[in-house]
């Protein structure tokens, strides 16, 4: 999706929460909504269930600053992480410019990370992307509960690829900028084509 | 050449951009190609949605039927004076949407006749200008990537104006 107007010198680009059910990617983007000044964001646009379960998705728009004389803004997105809603996942993967993986640190969850990952290596291939060049980062999130898998597990289960990882306790707020900020970088920086003379 | 730009230039020119109370362009990945509305960000939660419902009811229409292609399919949300519709577009290789949100038309029908015409003379519109600038595009001085290395310091200056 990444869109560089050079005319007005702005750039949009999609990001997307994925992962399983539960394990706070909507959280993720709404701490992100709370804490933004009111200027830079768009109302955060949820499609939810009745028991407040992500049924579409959750979508909130973002204006940062300016980079280099460019205008930056993010499209925030997470998918619905039930298992049954895979056709919605790959809907809301099109045009993707990166994503934020948030794997549920409890460890009874880890098969439930483990399947989504695999959807989402699926997912991104039948999308047409190459999950090992698409920016990613991964997030270990819910670190304050007390059953959680260890960080060198969930490194070695998860992340193969060796992506950014950052621990987190997205309710808390902790951790949540710290991933944005990293994913938004690495998208930043894969970014094609170069200034017009 | 600078697709946005075009389409601006297309509605605001013929002034297509007054039809009804909110009109908008958008890829079918969500980016908003024009929109009247005075704020962007309210923009952006069009381009979100309107490519979402598109691709849902897509998704569903495929349940039973796989022959037909997707310019066939038109998409309505009304009652008789109030909704949505939405049309698929193509403007140059972007498979798009042309979206109206509109309230208390009289002839909801007219509009949407009036829609599918500009949608048609949009697509003229942009495969002309796409055949006209190709020879004149400028070539890009660096075909690599926009940004060589940025910062941690430009990541906080970035987040920081957002008040983060």
């Amino acid at each position: 999706m990444s869109f560089v107007n050079y005319h007005t010198k702005e750039i949009n680009c999609k990001i997307v929460y994925y992962g399983p059910g539960l394990g706070g990617k909507t959280t993720n983007i709404q701490h992100v909504y709370q804490r933004t000044s009111s200027q830079s964001k768009g109302q955060m646009v949820t499609l939810n269930t009745e028991n407040e379960r992500t049924l579409f998705f959750d979508f909130l728009p973002l204006d940062l600053g300016s980079i280099r004389g460019f205008k930056t803004r993010f499209h925030l997105y997470t998918v619905p992480g039930q298992v049954f809603y895979e056709a919605s996942r790959k809907l809301i993967l099109r045009g993707v410019d990166g994503v934020v993986f948030v794997a549920d640190s409890q460890v009874e969850r880890m098969e439930s990370n483990i399947e989504s990952l695999e959807g989402l290596k699926r997912n991104l291939t039948e999308q047409g992307y190459d999950i090992a060049k698409m920016p990613l980062v991964m997030q270990w999130n819910k670190r304050d509960l007390p059953n959680i898998a260890s960080t060198h597990d969930m490194q070695k289960k998860l992340n193969t690829l060796d992506v950014p990882v950052f621990e987190a306790c997205a309710v808390k707020g902790e951790g949540v900028f710290e991933t944005l900020k990293m994913i938004s970088k690495l998208v930043l920086l894969n970014i094609k084509g170069g200034l017009e003379d | 050449m600078n697709i946005t730009a075009l389409v601006k230039e297309f509605f605001v020119d013929n002034e297509f951009h007054r039809i009804s109370e909110k009109v908008a362009v958008v890829r079918n990945d969500g980016t908003v190609l024009y929109s009247n509305s005075i704020n962007s960000l309210e923009a952006s939660n069009i381009g979100a949605l309107a490519s979402g419902i598109w691709q849902a009811a897509q998704s569903l229409s495929s349940l039973v039927n796989k022959e037909l292609p997707e310019d066939a399919y038109r998409m309505s949300f009304d009652t008789s004076s109030d909704g949505i519709y939405l049309l698929p577009t193509t403007l140059g290789a972007s498979q798009c949407y042309f979206c109206c949100i509109f309230r208390e038309q009289l002839n909801p029908g007219k509009l949407k006749q009036s829609m599918r015409n500009i949608s048609f003379l949009l697509e003229a519109f942009i495969q002309e200008e796409t055949m006209r600038n190709a020879q004149k595009d400028k070539p890009v001085k660096n075909a690599g990537y926009l940004f060589q290395n940025i910062t941690d310091e430009e990541m906080d200056q970035l987040f920081g104006v957002a008040g983060i």
